[in-house]
């Protein structure tokens, strides 16, 4: 052989008889794999405001935390992903480590809900579902764990009630917009998003989706199916696959009002960083954030980069101030092994060092 | 079931016919250095296969609604058999690329790299960025297409969008008049909305095509540099893999410059203007019969919006005024698992703001950014930094 290519013309031809095969026999796979199921951890509805439902989760044992946390998850996907399955569970693995885990789902936002505002979000269905859970611990503050758009609105909660929050935990949360590796921030500073809000009303799912999909569009459009082909023989392997591309395409509609927000204020305005930014009338300081932060961020995260979620240190006003950097992407912090083994580690280690 | 059991297996001996004719054609042309054709005919014998098994199946061609032979237990699976097919069929249409004549010159019947990158290349010219890339633009919603929509315009335009080709920016700039002027404005606006739209596509087209042809030129790059002995490519997949990362980079490189963000951002408000005008027209002929429209509905729901909100308010103002007052109910010393709603005495969230007091914010000012925490970059385990830490409260 020469050059780069250390296979000839018959080798390629078994390696596609191959693909082939594997393709044909997937099959008989496909016909074995039954709907997959999502969502391990029992849980019991203890708050219902509209759509939004907020959950307790029931470990095998009483939890051992006095002080529970909330997980407030982002509008534009569903938060089943923190409980996807019963060997990745960002929930599981904290109750089982004694924490009481509560959690915000949101729904799926109908034209009903098109004038909801970021004041809806983060003043009202967030501060009422921290009040409901601290009147049923009888506590004045709890934990607070926002995760992507969901740490965004837990950092403006937490600034805005500084006195309703014991601790902060944000995970792969976008802080500064502008950073040069954000696509996302690169391509909403190129739309006017008046005129798209306007048109659409609630941004359908069909349209964000397209979005992350062209932050990687060879891998995630292409080579993520031909992959595919190497685990058709797997039961689990496939239902796994079929779980998450369930999750990645199950995406609710987005309230439009929210959406024109949060793209101005925060993609296009960077408010958070730069200031200025308000909800419902009033200023968000992040200086008021006194509470301890933990921020978790992702590596390898193309969705929120590094450096969008590390500025988060250099605004917030807390003296105890903490960042956990986790090798994986945007995904894998919940879902693959080494999460499950370091992440609801870290989190429970952080609040015990705090709580006592 | 097992007859089906069984003509799969039928299914799987002609394809074994298949490939072994084709693994005795390679092995010709490693001597002779004869290729065969250049047409993509392993894609086409994937789907002569998907074909066949539909056909025995009797469901229609395109789909397995249930008409795969022993059918699919989830409800999803039709739709993800059809995608693998479709990425299946283009993998092997990139493999029999490597099969075609320009491909299979080098010395000793190898395949030459050179000749591969060219052959991408050539498709890449014939068919541009679609073709080679299969990336879109954004959607339609609802699974509608662009030509439905250029349908559903033309029939909304009604006379200016008769004349789609020809000088018809001309035609729509022509002042309208008489009875039905305040209609052909309307209509010109939107005939105009859609070839500003049009414009917008091509435009976006142009940079994705300078996206794929840098994909290509990084390619070839990547490939000269597994020359060295020691990194050669030992897979077709891995070859493929290659072709990805290089595909990704170039992409990344343009969709982050001033021309990607220009050309998608005036796309998306070019779409967004054609289907508000959709909106408008669709909206003023359903209000000829007397149907309400969105203005309509998106008025009363933003009513009853503001309604729910002031709602909201008074009960949070009640609640506050029972919780500071003598009648409070009983304090919830159970706590959550005697389902008690709440302690008495528990004063309401503080107005946003009236924490971040002149002192502390002056204090949190006051701080040492310096002192701020280090991530853990690039370490086995993570560990969390912190700086120091506040005192410990009760949990």
């Amino acid at each position: 052989m020469i050059g780069a290519l250390k296979f000839g013309p018959q080798a390629l031809v078994e390696e596609a008889m191959r693909f082939n095969q594997r393709l044909a026999a997937g099959l008989s796979t496909l016909r074995e794999v039954d709907d997959v199921d999502f969502g391990c951890t029992p849980k019991e509805e203890v708050y219902r405001e509209d759509k939004l439902v907020l959950y307790r989760f029931k470990g095998d044992k009483p939890p051992t935390a006095k002080v529970p946390i909330l997980i407030v998850y982002a509008l534009v996907n569903r938060p089943y992903m923190v409980d996807l399955q019963e060997d990745r569970s960002l929930v599981r693995n904290l109750l089982a480590r004694g924490e009481d885990v509560y959690l915000i789902d949101w729904g799926y936002p109908d034209r009903s809900d098109r004038w909801l505002t970021l004041d809806d979000y983060i003043n009202g269905y967030i501060d009422r579902c921290v009040q409901a859970v601290a009147d049923r611990h009888g506590l004045d503050a709890i934990n607070l764990l926002g995760i992507c758009q969901g740490g965004a609105f837990s950092v403006c909660y937490s600034a805005l009630h500084p006195d309703k929050v014991r601790n902060l935990i944000t995970m792969v949360t976008p802080v500064d917009f502008h950073t040069p590796d954000n696509m996302l921030g690169h391509w909403a500073r190129g739309m006017d998003v008046d005129l798209f809000v306007d048109a659409v009303g609630n941004v359908p799912a069909d349209l964000m989706n397209f979005c992350y999909l062209m932050l990687k569009p060879y891998r995630l459009n292409f080579q993520k199916y031909v992959g595919l082909v190497d685990i058709l023989d797997d039961k689990t392997e496939l239902e796994n696959f079929l779980r998450m591309e369930k999750w990645i395409f199950d995406s609710p509609d987005l309230a439009g009002e929210a959406y024109r927000q949060f793209i101005k204020d925060f993609y296009q305005g960077n408010k958070l960083v730069k200031g200025g930014l308000e909800i419902g009338g009033r200023a968000v300081d992040p200086l008021a954030i006194s509470m301890p932060v933990l921020n978790i961020y992702a590596e390898q995260d193309h969705l929120v980069p590094p450096d969008a979620s590390r500025p988060l240190g250099g605004i917030v006003g807390t003296d105890d101030y903490s960042e956990l950097a986790f090798r994986g992407g945007h995904i894998g912090i919940y879902v693959s092994g080494r999460a499950q083994r370091e992440v609801p580690q870290a989190i429970h280690d952080w609040l015990a060092a705090r709580n006592g | 079931m097992s007859d089906q059991g069984d003509w799969l297996g039928q299914m799987a001996k002609l394809q074994q016919q298949y490939w072994d004719g084709w693994r005795g054609l390679a092995g010709q042309v490693m001597e002779p250095a004869r290729p065969p054709a250049a047409t993509s005919p392993w894609a086409d014998g994937l789907e002569a296969w998907r074909r066949a098994l539909v056909a025995q199946s009797g469901g229609l061609p395109g789909a397995f609604p249930g008409g795969v032979p022993g059918g699919f237990a989830g409800s999803d699976h039709n739709a993800l058999f059809e995608q693998m097919m479709a990425h299946g069929k283009q993998y092997l249409g990139l493999l029999q690329g490597m099969m075609n004549a320009g491909a299979l010159q080098a010395p000793g019947g190898g395949i030459d790299p050179q000749a591969f990158v060219a052959e991408l290349r050539r498709v890449h010219e014939r068919f541009g960025a679609g073709a080679l890339t299969g990336l879109g633009q954004p959607p339609w919603f609802g699974g509608v297409d662009a030509g439905q929509v250029e349908q559903l315009v033309r029939a909304l335009s009604s006379g200016p969008m008769q004349a789609v080709s020809g000088d018809l920016g001309g035609l729509l700039s022509l002042p309208a008049f008489g009875l039905q002027r305040e209609h052909v404005e309307r209509g010109q606006a939107l005939a105009r909305a859609w070839l500003a739209f049009q414009a917008a596509s091509a435009r976006f087209r142009e940079v994705m095509l300078k996206a794929t042809g840098g994909a290509l030129d990084r390619f070839e790059r990547k490939l000269a540099e597994r020359e060295q002995p020691g990194r050669q490519i030992e897979t077709v997949r891995a070859l493929y893999d290659l072709w990805i990362d290089a595909a990704e980079e170039a992409f990344a490189e343009v969709a982050l410059g001033a021309d990607y963000r220009q050309a998608s951002g005036a796309l998306v408000d070019a779409q967004m203007r054609v289907r508000a005008g959709i909106n408008a027209e669709i909206e003023r002929i359903g209000a000829q019969f007397g149907l309400p429209g969105r203005t309509e509905v998106d008025s009363m729901a933003r009513q009853l919006h503001e309604h729910r909100r002031e709602l909201r308010r008074l009960r949070s103002e009640i609640d506050a005024l029972r919780r500071a007052g003598p009648a409070a109910g009983p304090a919830a010393k159970g706590g959550a698992d005697a389902g008690v709603a709440r302690p008495a005495g528990k004063p309401a969230g503080k107005p946003a703001g009236e924490a971040a007091t002149p002192a502390k914010a002056a204090k949190a000012r006051s701080k040492s950014k310096a002192a701020r925490a280090t991530r853990a970059r690039g370490a086995e385990t993570p560990v969390v930094r912190s700086t120091a830490r506040s005192p410990r409260r009760s949990r």
